[in-house]
């Protein structure tokens, strides 16, 4: 796996590829195209959402800041492919569908493309010649159903000070204020997307409970949530909503 | 240009490089994100700033995944203790928030200075694995509505 950092250093590239094993599920690949949604609140960007939908035009990862040449993450290349569908109403459903299988996307030649979506969103479709006004009313009725539907996805929260980093790396969601502006308003205002969406929340570096101190904000962040249904997963690496 | 907090850290470290002979190390920074280590022969005190607050946790050499809270430790260390243990403290109520940096770090320098060798001794001995194991348990059964699990 081969991800390009910016300047946090040794440790932060460690971490980067230790939470991208958990990530695949959620993150989506950095190689392919997200749209992102940002919600505004007091002028501030607070919350960039990265949404793996069709389109491919938007900015990659879920930054909202001018970053530098975006990492490259090949992480399908090991993959397992599958039979190419051949079949005229076997295309006719990919077009429709979209090609699933496990956790990941395929193409029609059978080869992984990208991960699963996690809100049931097929993949980009290029269509051609005849087939061009469906697209434009596929994508119509898509987008209007995207207006009232929040699409889950990944927050980061602590416990390192590299959580702004590593989130925009992964192309996740992450509480993008200075901490001079931070007030625990907007943070519980961040963590209300992040119930509503019902995202998962996963940890820049290790977490242990021996290292959270329980009268911290990190540890106010982490009630919040178990508060409004979320447990962690076994190894403390993730948040869950159930 | 290093934020305005990090002259405090020098200010108020430099008192334990010079009582115990730790040294620097490890610090990164751009900005907004900021931690530092500063290191013994036996153990690293790691300082992080994450949102306005000071999260300090300290390790044994080698052992960086297993970190612990300096205030869990103590507490851990001093459950039966009278007077308890210190907590941990972030002065939300200072505005200036140049001056709750400022409180924060001299209080976290303070606290280690006053502990040091309760703490060496801890790293110092051996089974620091099964320790750390311990001091988790102690705080997931104190505190169990912030690791609920699935």
């Amino acid at each position: 796996m081969a991800v390009s950092l910016f300047n946090a250093g040794v440790q932060h590239q460690i971490i980067t590829n230790q939470l991208l094993g958990n990530l695949t599920t959620q993150a989506g690949s950095a190689s392919q195209g997200a749209n992102l949604t940002v919600d505004i609140i007091d002028n501030e960007t607070i919350n960039s959402n990265a949404q793996f939908t069709s389109g491919g035009g938007g900015k990659k990862g879920g930054n909202t800041e001018g970053s530098g040449p975006r990492s490259k993450i090949k992480l399908f290349d090991g993959a397992p492919k599958l039979p190419p569908i051949t079949s005229w109403y076997g295309k006719v459903w990919y077009f429709l569908n979209g090609r699933t299988e496990g956790r990941l996307r395929y193409d029609l030649e059978g080869n992984a493309i990208g991960l699963a979506y996690i809100t049931g969103e097929p993949p980009p479709v290029d269509l051609k010649g005849g087939l061009s006004l469906f697209k434009g009313i596929y994508t119509s009725v898509r987008s209007i159903r995207n207006l009232f539907k929040a699409a889950k996805g990944v927050s980061v929260i602590g416990p390192r000070a590299i959580y702004r980093q590593f989130a925009k790396d992964i192309g996740a969601n992450f509480l993008n204020v200075t901490d001079d502006a931070w007030t625990w308003a907007k943070n519980e205002r961040f963590l209300a997307g992040v119930v509503k969406r019902g995202d998962d929340v996963v940890f820049a570096g290790k977490f242990n409970p021996a290292k959270l101190d329980p009268n911290s904000v990190l540890a106010r962040e982490i009630k919040y949530l178990t508060e409004r249904g979320y447990q962690w997963i076994d190894d403390f690496s993730r948040l869950i909503k159930k | 240009m290093k934020p305005s907090f990090v002259k405090y850290i020098y200010e108020y470290f430099e008192k334990l490089i010079e009582r115990f002979g730790l040294k620097k190390q490890n610090e990164q920074g751009d900005g907004q994100s900021y931690s530092v280590e500063y290191s013994s022969d036996i153990f690293v005190v790691r300082l992080e700033k994450y949102r306005r607050e000071f999260y300090a946790t300290l390790y044994k050499i080698g052992h960086s995944d297993d970190e612990i809270n300096l205030f869990n430790l103590l507490q851990y260390l001093n459950k039966d203790a009278t007077p308890k243990a210190p907590e941990a403290k972030y002065f939300p109520e200072e505005s200036n928030i140049d001056e709750c940096y400022r409180k924060q770090l001299r209080y976290i320098t303070d606290v280690v200075c006053e502990n040091f060798t309760e703490l060496n001794d801890f790293f110092r001995e051996g089974n620091y694995e099964s320790k750390v194991k311990d001091i988790k348990r102690f705080m997931m059964e104190k505190y169990p509505e912030l690791y609920k699990r699935t």
